[in-house]
């Protein structure tokens, strides 16, 4: 079995249960790979979309800029994550989907893609709950941009990004690479450069975490949990495949 | 492009930025410290108590090049029943 298909699989396991069947109806899917450079267009706004991206290796991101130039990024999609499944039934991108990292993408046309949910509706709805799941995130990052201070939404970004790492078996114990510049984590959380390196260094500073050439290093979960006020329930992860307080235990 | 550092005070209590940022200019350095005094300012401002909260810049040999702060007073007056 492709690799980037095991990817997909890896992720789908941790939301539901996907038979021996289901594995070979993916399996199936014919897959185009390409390779994408830090910063590349994968999507762009306004395009219309013949195609699902799945990230194999790396991280891609969804954003949308405003007519001034000010950038907004979504969410972050590590490896198994197909981030613009909606463009299936939604063809027009409404925002851009880019490479946050040098990244391996692999890309299922969407025809192939609604081939294989008439024949497998389970399949169908287990990849609407991934879709679903995907909204969940978005209210969780609205609920922190619209109510939350800086270094509170600065720890519930890492409590998510080292959950999502877990449950994508990216991480390594209490450390995973995270691709963010300084201004990624600005336009992340919707705070000024400068504001958004204080709060970095004030998490730093509390020993809560580290931070240091894209590798984030858990210090104290329970208190960077704690501080965010993480609840991952809205990952809607299977309690059975993952642990659900301590990541590290995934 | 040039890094620059932004220390803050809070009162009494000094944040040394000891990791900086690269921006493109004096003038970005400037417009990102009053952007991220604004944003604390809204923060701090309605926690309790006087504030005095200060945003330093340095350039790559911890130069000074530009200081910018924000006060923060409140006076209560109790009206008077009867008057």
């Amino acid at each position: 079995m492709d690799n980037a298909i095991r990817s997909l699989i890896f992720r789908l396991e941790t939301i539901g249960d996907v038979t021996a069947d289901d594995r070979a109806a993916l399996a199936s899917i014919p897959l185009r790979i390409a390779s994408v450079p830090k910063g590349g267009e994968i999507v762009a706004d306004g395009e219309m979309s013949t195609s699902c991206c799945l990230v194999v290796d790396g991280y891609i991101y969804r954003s949308k800029m405003r007519p001034d130039g000010k950038r907004q990024i979504f969410s972050l999609h590590p490896p198994g994550d197909i981030p613009d499944l909606h463009s299936l039934h939604l063809p027009r991108m409404d925002h851009n989907l880019a490479a946050m990292s040098d990244c391996t993408v692999a890309r299922l046309a969407h025809a192939d893609v609604k081939a294989v949910i008439e024949e497998r509706p389970r399949l169908g709805s287990l990849l609407w709950r991934d879709t679903l799941i995907d909204a969940a995130a978005f209210r969780a990052w609205m609920l922190m941009l619209g109510a939350a201070e800086a270094l509170e939404r600065m720890a519930h970004l890492f409590c998510e990004a080292y959950t999502r790492a877990s449950m994508a078996g990216l991480n390594e114990g209490n450390t995973f690479r995270l691709p963010l510049t300084q201004t990624d984590l600005s336009d992340i959380l919707g705070i000024s450069l400068v504001h958004a390196n204080r709060t970095l260094q004030d998490l730093r500073s509390r020993g809560l975490m580290d931070f240091d050439q894209q590798v984030v290093t858990i210090i104290h979960w329970d208190h960077l949990r704690a501080l965010a006020q993480f609840d991952p329930s809205y990952l809607h992860y299977l309690d059975s495949r993952v642990g659900r307080i301590d990541p590290a235990k995934m | 492009m040039p890094r620059y550092f932004v220390d803050f005070t809070h009162n009494d209590t000094e944040i040394v930025d000891t990791v900086g940022q690269v921006l493109d200019s004096e003038l970005a350095a400037r417009r990102e410290a009053v952007k991220a005094l604004a944003e604390i300012s809204a923060e701090e401002i309605p926690r309790d108590g006087p504030l005095l909260l200060t945003a330093t810049v340095f350039n790559e040999s911890r130069k000074t090049i530009f200081v910018c702060s924000v006060r923060f007073d409140f006076e209560v007056s109790h009206a008077q029943d009867g008057g």
